[in-house]
């Protein structure tokens, strides 16, 4: 057998071909239809809403908005200011947005993956606890902001009276308005989310040999010992991903803050996807909501690196 | 290598190119020439876009919309296709689609206070003397009206179509206990009203109050505004006047309601107007403020339903018996709808002036006031309802002291302006639990900065 050559010596000829021969072996042309449907669906509008976040345009300009007047980053300068008719800057939304979607996310992974290890386990009326589970999931995110506008409501409430009840806060406490809206959003989305995390854990669970188990039982291991030395080593991964898209979830919600506070909505609620929907639809300043668009997509660039990263890790070990 | 990179480029550029202006509207149409006589139009259609039906009524707009069909149908020989918009969101979001694809709807029926910003964005067509006459003319309708048609004659947009005045609505019981004969007519009586019933009746409370709605607490504001003869912009239409005494006053005066004379349910701070009609049908309260005659549908089945009667907002500023120099009525926003014919579908424009003038006949506004409540908006219209319906007079008295809200392009920013400041001013009462004028002035100002900046 020859050795191959060394490395330094592969001329890059060699290398082009040996390319092009792994690239014929693949039917590579049958995604041409989805590179074409990502670049009139993602693409272009990417490209588009850049072009847009440098214009001048507003209800006027907004039939020639092909030529209507460039002006540089002077929309990017007014995102960071709160002199505008909502009140709050992007940068005010940015914080808005990043504390509800990481908190939410914070709470959802613990109970998520308590619910998944507790209906992992084989015991009676097991399908009826996991079809238990699902249900805030599977209703529409309108119906539970609706429910949450009716179970926050001052003095009538259901929270508000559960809290009075309890000695936690006073029954004529605000929800819907001023800075408890925030923690009115972050506690609703919990509630409505939390069983996604769970779905994907019980999924990585299965993966999980029954041995692993058995062995640390005869080792004599306890719940806690055998949650933190197989059952999250061995999901880490799983485990790793369902964060990132729970957090951009979270990150990109927008129907529960509308439906819950209207637009325009509390300042401590104003989270980014509503300010740019906000700046578009309601004062129709197309630039400036383009904008912040922008701004969103520079901000999740970051998880999405790391999404893209872990996708790739998953590839190699399959 | 570069001139592949280069090629490249050049494709790039042209596709996005051609996507681009694709995309951009301004189409320029070339009108046919008018056409007269029943059945001229045989064979053609328009599509109108208009409101959908409100909570509880969809078999009332089924009808009305059939009936105008039918009507237009029979008077032209062509038909009408309708698209619902439900809320103005969806009704922005479809007129900008159109406006940018150059496509979609010919005809509006928008929302009077919507009139300015359509305007604005120069994609209607304007109305000259011409399709004036072809609709009844100019002359068949009260100044008041045609205010909210455009900017002046030589530059309107809409045709009126319908009305929907806005009253206050109150609990006749609540009233006859309280040893009340007569609804206020200036804002102290408001006020000493509503404490009276609140007194004769433990557990209600005299008013509603929903600063959390988009809509309601700027109607209240401007009315009151207009009152005390201020307005939102200058005359010129080129200055904000949203930090104005008038204004300050007139958003004072709404929430003193909760702070000071505590004539409002202390929960209402969060409420909107779903909440504030439900608070009234449930008899939690004895008057709403900003009312159509759609309460009656609304009360249908509860506590209350026959025991409501309607009457004009008070029109006398707190601590005045008369209105000061300058000072309207403006005891409603002309509040209805107006017929708008798209600058891309002006082909279309005969048969989009054939459906605003049968809007306006006979048969279709007698089964609008029917169905729906809803007032005629020319002279002629409103005196035959007026003798056919004797009871719908204290409603067209009401119209006749209606006030077009200002006809700028800046009139998004300033509806989104008030609700804003009246928003965020609930939020700091809510927090604070006290008053605090200096936060209100403050908020009014920079309501007023972003209005002037969208007048530049």
């Amino acid at each position: 057998m020859q050795p191959s050559p060394p490395a330094a010596n592969r001329s890059p000829l060699s290398r082009s071909r040996r390319t092009i021969a792994l690239w014929a072996d693949k039917p590579l042309w049958m995604l041409i239809p989805c590179a074409l449907a990502l670049i009139v669906i993602v693409f272009l509008p990417v490209i588009a809403t850049l072009y847009l976040s440098i214009l001048d345009l507003d209800i006027s300009t907004l039939r020639e908005w092909v030529t209507a007047p460039i002006i540089g980053l002077a929309n990017f300068a007014a995102a960071f200011e709160s002199n505008n008719v909502l009140g709050v800057s992007a940068l005010q939304s940015l914080g808005v947005s990043l504390g509800f979607s990481l908190l939410t996310t914070a709470a959802v992974t613990p109970i998520g993956i308590l619910a998944a290890i507790a209906a992992h386990r084989h015991f009676r009326g097991r399908g009826i606890v996991r079809a238990i589970f699902l249900i805030p999931y599977v209703i529409p995110t309108f119906a539970v902001a609706l429910l949450a506008r009716i179970m926050f409501l001052n003095n009538t409430g259901f929270v508000p009276q559960v809290l009075a009840a309890l000695g936690l806060s006073s029954i004529d406490t605000y929800w819907l308005i001023g800075p408890n809206a925030f923690w009115a959003l972050t506690f609703t989305d919990i509630w409505a989310t939390w069983p996604f995390i769970y779905l994907m854990v019980l999924a990585g669970l299965q993966t999980v040999p029954r041995e692993h188990f058995e062995a640390a039982t005869i080792d004599g291991a306890g719940p806690f010992r055998k949650l933190f030395g197989i059952v999250l080593p061995q999901l880490r991964n799983v485990l790793a991903l369902a964060v990132l898209l729970s957090t951009l979830n979270h990150f990109g919600n927008f129907t529960l803050a509308f439906v819950m506070f209207s637009s325009p909505p509390p300042d401590s609620a104003a989270v980014l996807p509503l300010a740019t929907y906000f700046y578009a639809f309601t004062s129709f300043e197309y630039g400036l909501a383009s904008a912040i668009a922008v701004l969103t997509m520079v901000v999740l660039i970051v998880p999405g690196y790391f999404y893209i990263r872990m996708t790739r890790i998953a590839n190699r070990i399959e | 290598m570069f001139r592949r990179k280069g090629v490249l480029a050049v494709v790039t550029a042209g596709v996005l190119s051609a996507a681009l202006a694709a995309c951009s509207g301004g189409s320029t149409a070339t009108p046919e020439p008018a056409a007269s006589g029943t059945d001229a139009y045989a064979g053609r259609s328009i599509t109108a876009l208009v409101a959908a039906a409100g909570a509880g009524s969809k078999a009332q707009y089924d009808e009305y919309y059939k009936t105008l069909s039918d009507e237009f149908t029979k008077a032209t020989g062509a038909t009408v296709n309708f698209q619902f918009y439900s809320g103005g969101a969806q009704q922005n979001t479809i007129v900008q689609t159109s406006l940018v694809s150059g496509s979609g709807p010919d005809v509006i029926g928008y929302g009077s206070s919507v009139g300015g910003t359509l305007a604005a964005t120069k994609g209607f067509v304007t109305l000259s003397a011409e399709d004036w006459k072809r609709v009844g003319g100019r002359e068949a309708w009260n100044d008041s009206t045609l205010s909210a048609s455009g900017a002046g004659a030589d530059n309107s947009i809409g045709i009126p179509s319908f009305s929907v005045p806005f009253v206050i609505a109150y609990n006749k019981e609540y009233f006859e206990k309280a040893g009340i004969s007569a609804p206020p007519k200036t804002w102290d009586e408001w006020i000493t009203t509503a404490k009276k019933v609140q007194d004769a009746n433990p557990g209600v409370y005299g008013a509603g109050f929903d600063p959390a709605d988009p809509l309601d607490p700027w109607k209240f504001v401007w009315s009151y505004t207009h009152q005390l003869g201020g307005a939102m912009v200058s005359e010129d239409g080129k200055d904000a006047q949203l930090s104005t005494d008038e204004v300050k006053k007139a958003t004072d005066f709404y929430f003193s309601q909760f702070y000071e004379h505590k004539i409002v349910p202390p929960e209402s701070l969060s409420w909107n107007s779903a909440q504030m009609l439900s608070a009234f049908t449930s008899g939690q309260v004895a008057m709403l403020p900003i009312a159509t005659r759609g309460t009656l549908s609304a009360a249908k089945g509860t506590p209350v339903e026959g025991k409501i009667d309607f009457a004009q907002l008070p029109s006398v500023p707190e601590g005045m018996t008369e209105r000061p120099e300058g000072g309207t009525p403006a005891a409603s926003i002309v509040s209805g709808q107006f017929w708008a014919v798209f600058k891309y579908a002006e082909k279309n424009k005969d048969l989009a002036l054939e459906l605003a003038k049968v809007s306006n006949n006979d048969v279709v506004i007698q089964k609008q006031y029917e169905l729906l409540g809803w007032a005629p908006t020319t002279k002629d219209g409103i005196e035959k309802l007026s003798k056919s319906h004797p009871e719908s007079r204290p409603f067209l008295e009401i119209q006749a002291n209606m006030e077009a809200t200002e006809f700028s392009p800046a009139w998004t920013q300033i509806q989104t302006g008030l609700s804003v400041t009246v928003n965020k001013v609930a939020e700091n009462l809510a927090t604070s639990g006290q008053w605090n004028e200096g936060f209100l002035n403050e908020q009014l100002s920079n309501a007023d900065q972003a209005v002037q900046s969208a007048l530049k």
